[in-house]
């Protein structure tokens, strides 16, 4: 009896000694190491004038989490093509690596081609848990924002160009 | 000499009987569930032949067979045990059950098979019988089995055994509080306060197992809905989820203004380390909280779900705002 006692003692020593193993049951429930990448060095960080021509700004929101997101894309009139990206958001580390993501994937492509992004592309690449996949979706409404606010101001340009300007008399007569 | 008008019927009818106990021999040796769908299919044609025949004699052998097919189908415990679950006790209930039926159709031999088979009188019978406590079913003490109206039932009167957590009470259930966006605080927190001195855990050391297990979960139900009712952006986001309306779903929003305000004071907010700046933005803050809180308690009053909706998500970003100021303050 007392060489069971004894050797229940040193089992249990022995468990106290080695290394806990519950801390890998805890990094499963943390954030993968591209969404902390991305949140400690996120790319594209900054703001353009809004009121810029060449400007297009996407700016939503999460009415769930009170997430807000802006990205804004600087275009080549002539091409088409979006020549730089930038964003700014106040969230979660899923939501501003989404968009940081989202910035770097939309640099250098036409503005159509980057209307084929998916949120679940985004959020595959992050490896996002579902509770999560709400941020994938913000970054892919930002995109389609900021180019739809990009198209506007040009179709409204182009309007303001086409029509003949105020103060020119017409001939009557 | 038996006449043949008379004859031909009795022959039918045993062929039919005895056609329909091989095939219950038969069904037994199948597996469970199988067996209880076959039996619903058997039991109708069975039903139909047993009640219209009138004739004595095939009265007299019809009842023998009744019986004997009867009791022969109620020992078979697997039977109710497909029905019922695998529960303890479910099935000293169910045994219950079939007793009480095998008792009526052995007194009662005009009762009909599909009548005394179904699963509506079994549930009938089980209510009487079972402890299980179910919710649909009128509120008995698990513990002594006394009935009581009592609603939200938490605590036996007669043997004082705290009762299971009713699932279907809502919060304003719950506390006893009247549903509305317009909450008297002072009255939740009293209602809080009584239920606890009765249904914390820490009361309930002594008691059995499962009776702390019921107080933990009333207790902990009570703490959930205090806390949700007593913040009113929570308030009214529960209040439009009983009301089948759910923020979460929406998605993403597209509101520039509201967006816009919002972007300008978390840059704001970031910029600043100062903490009489930062105080001034949260005092601002509080200001179009409460705004908000009033326009709520407007919309809520006149039954204006739609106009609820955008002024809780405003208040949900004024509500980040004030967590984000007093986070860095």
């Amino acid at each position: 009896m007392l060489g069971q006692f004894t050797r229940g003692l040193v089992s249990v020593a022995s468990a106290m000694t080695q290394p806990k193993t519950a801390g890998l049951l805890l990094t499963s429930r943390l954030y993968h190491e591209k969404v902390v990448e991305h949140y400690d060095n996120p790319r594209n960080v900054g703001s353009f004038d809004k009121d810029d021509p060449t400007v297009g700004t996407g700016l939503v929101g999460s009415p769930a989490c009170g997430d807000v997101m802006k990205l804004q894309i600087k275009v080549d009139e002539n091409t088409g093509k979006i020549v730089d990206t930038c964003f700014k958001t106040f969230g979660c580390g899923s939501a501003i690596a989404s968009s940081s993501v989202a910035t770097e994937w939309i640099k250098g492509r036409q503005m159509e081609e980057v209307l084929t992004i998916k949120n679940s592309d985004i959020a595959k690449h992050l490896s996002l848990p579902p509770v999560k996949l709400h941020c994938s979706m913000l970054a892919e409404d930002a995109i389609k924002a900021a180019v739809k606010d990009y198209q506007k101001k040009k179709a409204k340009r182009e309007d303001n160009n086409s029509s003949p300007p105020d103060g020119q008399a017409t001939v009557v007569g | 000499m038996v006449p043949q008008c008379v004859l031909l019927p009795r022959v039918a009818a045993s062929v039919v009987i005895s056609s329909v106990c091989f095939l219950r021999m038969a069904v037994k040796s199948v597996s469970p569930y199988l067996r209880e769908l076959l039996w619903r299919w058997i039991n109708l044609p069975a039903s139909g032949c047993l009640s219209s025949s009138s004739s004595s004699s095939f009265t007299s052998c019809g009842i023998k067979r009744q019986r004997r097919f009867h009791t022969g189908l109620f020992r078979s415990s697997s039977w109710s045990g497909s029905f019922l679950g695998s529960n303890k006790e479910d099935e000293s209930a169910s045994r219950t059950v079939e007793k009480v039926l095998s008792t009526r159709a052995l007194h009662n031999p005009g009762i009909h098979t599909k009548e005394r088979g179904s699963l509506e009188t079994k549930r009938k019978l089980l209510r009487e019988f079972s402890s299980t406590p179910v919710l649909e079913f009128e509120k008995k003490c698990w513990s002594c089995d006394s009935k009581d109206d009592a609603s939200p039932f938490f605590v036996c009167t007669a043997c004082g055994a705290i009762q299971p957590l009713d699932e279907g009470l809502d919060f304003f259930q719950l506390l006893s509080i009247e549903r509305s966006f317009e909450v008297d605080e002072k009255e939740l927190e009293k209602q809080y306060k009584r239920l606890q001195k009765f249904l914390h855990p820490d009361l309930s050391s002594l008691k059995s197992q499962r009776e702390q297990g019921y107080s933990a979960d009333q207790s902990g139900q009570v703490i959930k809905a205090y806390y949700t009712l007593l913040d009113p952006l929570s308030r009214a986001r529960y209040l439009l989820t009983l009301n089948g309306v759910s923020i979460d779903e929406e998605g993403t929003i597209h509101d520039p203004p509201l967006l816009l305000e919002i972007m300008e004071l978390r840059e704001e907010i970031e910029e600043t380390a100062d903490p009489t700046k930062l105080q001034e933005i949260k005092e601002k803050n509080s200001i179009k909280l409460q705004d908000c809180e009033k326009a709520l308690r407007t919309a809520f009053g006149n039954g204006d779900l739609a106009g609820a909706i955008p002024l809780v998500r405003k208040m949900t970003y004024y509500d980040k705002i004030s967590e984000e100021i007093t986070r860095k303050l």
